[in-house]
């Protein structure tokens, strides 16, 4: 077994000496932001402390958080608890606001990031249905360059992403809500606070003249990645917004999914929630 | 009841609390003596195994280890781990290694090494071969014709004359019978036959099981551990290392948490044997994992009840069976399912009274006490089938409970029939003030707005339920408890007790008792506890004894130090005791002509005339065991479309007798409600297929937090209670009670779905609204 000691932690100075750790097998390092997962695995013994760590928290590129472009852009290395408090975040992507608020403990939202939330690939993840309904885009880099990506493509399986080993995330790009527009985050979970869900989603949506506009919806715990509901969200798109609309995307969400058993909760427990998660949405989307 | 108290009653800062702020170094783990080894256990990976073989060489060769220890090299001596009185009532069905595994979790071996890495290496390098046998891993199972035998080794046995059958897997059996229980059914009009399951829990104390031994310079083993018993740890481990009581002692630090987990000899017989093997310092600590899986947990338990009345409320039968999972080993099995009887039985009036508790080993982690000690269990049953009974009878639950109660003055058969594996103790009620806490909870709660469940609509639901709960203080003419004071030249006195304070607050508590009677501030009492060199005997903190029964300890022993202090204040002021009145740390002529201070006095009784230390020691035993009666509400929220329960409120109306310190008694209560909270919401024990528990860590087995904490209110309701100390009753395990019940009856109350099974969660009442096809 190996001990966290006994790893090497490299301390980059710029993103750019980072890439260049990365760029060599000899030299590369497993990417640490704020550790809330990977340091309890390690402790635990979960997972083995690997021979070197890159330490990213000192990366002044990661940080930043701006609008331009329409989108919100959100460095890999802003905290659960930046993007609870940001007005930013709240104007442009509320629901992204809410799902970090209640991810952890005050003391996981303080370290964990948004690229290491969405770096790790854990199909229960808390931030990953909010950046799906926005259509967010991921930029990625490495010596060889930066590239973009949709979220929905970077999110690969069960712990896998598009992401080659001597790539880094850079940040996000999260299209604002545009006007007229509304979203929100919900999550089922065993108690209020540090508790992985059972379910949880977002969506954003919009009306006209009481028909569906535009709707997306994803979900988490419910499929190997957070997902969105592809099939139910063509259905509903130019539906009026009534009650057999409802029942309808209910239907449906409960079919579209895919989850599992595990000691969190059954499948067919879950297969309907997300249902009714999907119900609750579009009665949010009614209700305003 | 007013009393014209100067120091109890009131709530005094608890005398430990700046310094535990401040993080001093008070617990066991901050005391580890440098260079001490590192213990480490080889777990079995089974649930029942017969060890073929096993070979410590390589693990023994590792640089850097000095003892490994297994059933080949240590004594094989039958014992129990449950910290109770001697004999106990727990069968010796338990060794410090043994050839064969019971559960998946059970002791192979255990290593001592300079580091914990080399401990863990060492114990890794153990080559054990298994002969794997087929488990029993549900107490449906345990009494099967053909079952597993669990303990067929020769050498078990019960210590003192109670059923104990190990062949057929029954590690306890007690039952009683006052009139006839079919005829009370027959002649009933309503009837109400259910069973109710209280699931695995462990306790989740703070601070995990932590011990470590060292060899004092003349070759005595001294013990640091986290204990609740430190006088039941000596005499166990003296036990089970052959070594003479006297060359032992136990000191108990400060503790982080305990709830029962640490009334039990877990892991100091091994500390012990390691220390004297080694002669170095060795250190124990429990991770997580193993405070859940290889520790205690509470004794899951099915209860039928069969409930019979007659159109009116009266009630003709009232029936308990209770089968009880002790796990692998037998601790506290008899004792347990005996409280789920003597508990709650007594709690409501019936002519048929009938009884029995059955408890059973099977291939799971080990049961123990864990507070509330079968009231627990047998609360949610009887106060979930006291519901279902209001609703065959059409009336208010409450008002089947305020019909059918004990109340002060009355007794029950069921005291004398049932005690701790053997005859109980007569008595009959000499405080309770049950009515007056169902009638200000039901105010607090709004039960007036409770409606009935079938009149509710809407997505999400509302309803209350509420529980009624008795418990009992110190277990009668078995438990002892004793103290002894020393006056001090500034008029401070040294309090030394056995007794345990294991965050409760006690030692606040004791010394506001001695303080009362000696007539001084309570900052002039100096606590010391516990040590079994220098504290006199305490069975310890469990079954609800402290306050009652030390606290009349240290009162006894405090009004035997008043009596020489105002003997020497007497010489000193030429009066007769009885001309003398003491308080506030002077003795006063009655008549004004004179008084002396404290100080004078010990100064004029250690340096100046006929000189003795004024001191003296007391113990104390009880005849009775008053129960605290209470009354818990709750209101919920239910999400129809999820099932998903919200809290809204919760009061725990409480008749402790008086509340020595009432901010204690009030953090006892809320503290107690939410662990009951999240034993009947959140916890529980997930198990694989081969009897592995699958959630052994905080990230997979939820407990309720502070953000999921409702409103709850505490409302103390006084009584006085003439056998204990200034009036004072146990306040401590009988609010973890009423959640599982309480919570139950209110998820009846919102949706029409009876839970009979905990935890309800979401996912428990999503189906059973499906199963009734509501649709929001």
């Amino acid at each position: 077994m190996k001990n966290l000691e006994e790893s090497i932690f490299l301390e980059p100075a710029t993103l750019a000496e980072a890439l260049r750790f990365q760029a060599d097998e000899a030299t590369r390092g497993l990417p640490l932001a704020g550790g809330t997962d990977l340091m309890v695995q390690w402790e635990a013994g979960v997972r083995m402390a690997p021979s070197r760590v890159l330490n990213l928290k000192g990366l002044a590129e990661l940080h930043g958080l701006s609008v331009a472009g329409g989108s919100l852009v959100i460095g890999a290395g802003v905290t659960h608890a930046m993007l609870r408090r940001s007005p930013l975040v709240r104007q442009h992507a509320p629901s992204l606001a809410e799902a970090a608020a209640t991810v952890g403990g005050a003391q996981i939202q303080a370290l964990g990031t948004i690229g290491g939330s969405i770096g790790n690939a854990s199909p229960a993840g808390d931030l990953a249905p909010s950046l799906l309904v926005a259509h967010a885009d991921v930029e990625v880099a490495s010596v060889r360059g930066a590239r973009r990506l949709a979220l929905s493509k970077f999110l690969v399986g069960y712990r896998k992403l598009d992401l080659a080993p001597d790539e880094l995330i850079l940040r996000f790009h999260v299209p604002v809500l545009p006007a007229g527009a509304s979203e929100t985050w919900r999550k089922l979970g065993p108690r209020a606070a540090q508790a992985i869900s059972k379910v949880m989603g977002s969506y954003r949506g919009r009306v006209e003249n009481g028909h569906i506009a535009d709707f997306a919806v994803a979900l988490g715990s419910v499929a190997p990645t957070a997902i969105r509901l592809p099939q139910t969200e063509a259905w509903l798109r130019g539906r009026a917004l009534n009650a057999d609309t409802l029942d309808g995307a209910e239907q449906r969400a409960s079919a579209e999914v895919t989850p599992i058993a595990d000691i969190r909760s059954t499948a067919e427990y879950r297969r309907w929630v997300s249902g009714r998660l999907v119900r609750g949405f579009l009665e949010h989307l009614a209700s305003l | 009841m007013s009393r014209n108290f100067q120091v109890v009653n009131k709530s005094v800062r608890k005398i430990d609390a700046l310094a535990l702020a401040l993080g001093k170094p008070m617990y066991a783990g901050d005391k580890v003596p440098p260079g001490a080894l590192h213990i480490k256990f080889l777990w079995s990976p089974h649930a029942h195994a017969v060890i073929k073989s096993i070979d410590i060489r390589a693990a023994e060769q590792l640089p850097g280890v000095r003892c490994v220890l297994y059933h080949g090299n240590v004594p094989r001596i039958p014992h129990t781990t449950a910290g109770q009185g001697y004999p106990e009532p727990s069968p010796y069905d338990t060794f410090m290694f043994d050839t064969k595994v019971r559960f998946v979790g059970d002791r192979v071996a255990a290593v001592a090494a300079d580091t914990p890495e080399i401990a863990a290496a060492a114990v890794a390098a153990i080559q054990v071969e298994y002969e794997v046998l087929s488990a029993v891993l549900s107490i449906d199972d345990a009494m099967k014709d053909g079952a597993p035998v669990i303990h067929d080794e020769p050498d078990a046995f019960a210590k003192i004359p109670v059923q104990y059958e190990p062949g057929k897997n029954l590690a306890a059996f007690v039952g009683m019978d006052v009139g006839n229980l079919d005829e009370g059914l027959a002649g009933a009009d309503v009837v109400v036959d259910e069973s109710y399951y209280a699931h695995y829990a462990q306790h989740c104390p703070i601070e995990p099981h932590v011990a470590f031994g060292y060899m004092d310079p003349e070759g005595r083993l001294v013990i640091v551990t986290s204990t609740q018993v430190p006088f039941h740890v000596r005499r166990i481990v003296a036990q089970c290392i052959e070594m003479p009581i006297r060359q032992i002692r136990v000191i108990k630090p400060r503790i982080g948490g305990g709830f029962g987990v640490k009334q039990e000899v877990l892991m100091e017989d091994v500390v012990a044997m390691m220390t004297v093997r080694t002669q170095k310092p060795c250190l124990l600590t429990f991770t997580r994992e193993e405070e859940f899986v290889s520790s205690r947990t509470r004794h899951p338990i099915r209860t039928r009840i069969r409930l019979g009345a007659k159109k009116d409320g009266t009630f003709t039968a009232y029936g308990m069976d209770c089968l009880s999972n002790t796990g692998a080993y037998g601790s506290h099995a008899l004792t347990v399912v005996c409280n789920c009887g003597s508990k709650m039985l007594p709690l409501y009036r019936a002519k048929n009274i009938h009884f029995t508790g059955t408890a059973v080993y099977t291939n799971l982690p080990v049961g123990g006490a864990y507070r509330g000690y079968g009231a627990t269990q047998s609360s949610f049953a009887v106060e979930s089938a006291m519901d279902e009974l209001a609703e065959k009878l059409g009336v208010d639950p409450l008002a089947l409970r305020q019909q059918n109660h004990i109340v002060s003055g009355e007794t029950s058969p069921v005291f004398r029939a049932l005690g701790e594996g053997k005859a109980g103790v007569e008595q009959s009620i000499g405080s309770c003030e049950l009515a007056k806490c169902i009638t200000l909870g039901a105010k607090e709660i709004g039960w007036k707005k409770r409606g009935d469940w079938r009149k509710k609509t809407g997505r999400m639901r509302r309803g209350i339920g509420m529980a009624c709960l008795m418990q009992g203080s110190s277990i009668p003419e078995i438990d002892m408890g004793a103290a002894s004071i020393k006056m001090n030249e500034d008029g401070s006195f040294n309090l030394l007790m056995g007794a345990t304070d294991l965050g409760t607050g006690s030692d606040t508590v004791l010394a506001q008792i001695g303080a009362e009677a000696l007539g001084c501030d309570v900052s002039k009492i100096i606590v010391y506890s516990s040590d079994t060199d220098m504290t006199p005997f305490d069975v310890g903190a469990y079954a609800s004894s402290t306050t009652y029964l030390s606290g009349a300890a240290v009162k006894n022993c405090a009004e035997k130090v008043v009596k020489q202090i105002l003997a020497v204040a007497g010489q000193m002021l030429g009066r007769k005791p009885s001309e003398l009145a003491h308080g506030d740390s002077v003795v006063r002529a009655k008549d004004g002509s004179g008084q002396v201070t404290y100080s004078e006095i010990a100064l004029h009784s250690l340096y100046n005339a006929e000189q003795h230390q004024i001191g003296a020691m007391s113990s104390h035993i009880t005849h009775k065991s008053p129960p605290p009666f209470s009354a818990h509400f709750v209101e919920v929220e239910i999400d129809t479309e999820t099932g998903a329960l919200k809290l809204l409120k919760y009061v725990a109306a409480v008749d402790c007798g008086t509340a020595i310190n009432p901010k204690l008694a009030e953090g006892q209560t809320e503290g107690g409600v939410m662990n009951g909270i999240s034993y009947a919401l959140t916890e529980e024990y997930l198990f694989s297929a081969t009897g592995r528990m699958t959630n052994a860590s905080f990230q997979d087995y939820k407990l309720f937090s502070m953000r999921d904490k409702p409103e709850i209110k505490t409302i103390l309701v006084p009584s006085y209670e003439k056998t204990g100390p200034y009036g004072a009753k146990s306040v401590s395990e009988i609010c973890i009670n009423g959640a599982l019940p309480a919570i139950a009856n209110a998820i009846y109350n919102a949706v029409g779905v009876r839970l009979r099974e905990g935890p309800f969660t979401a996912e428990k009442i999503w189906r059973g609204l499906r199963a009734m096809g509501a649709k929001a």
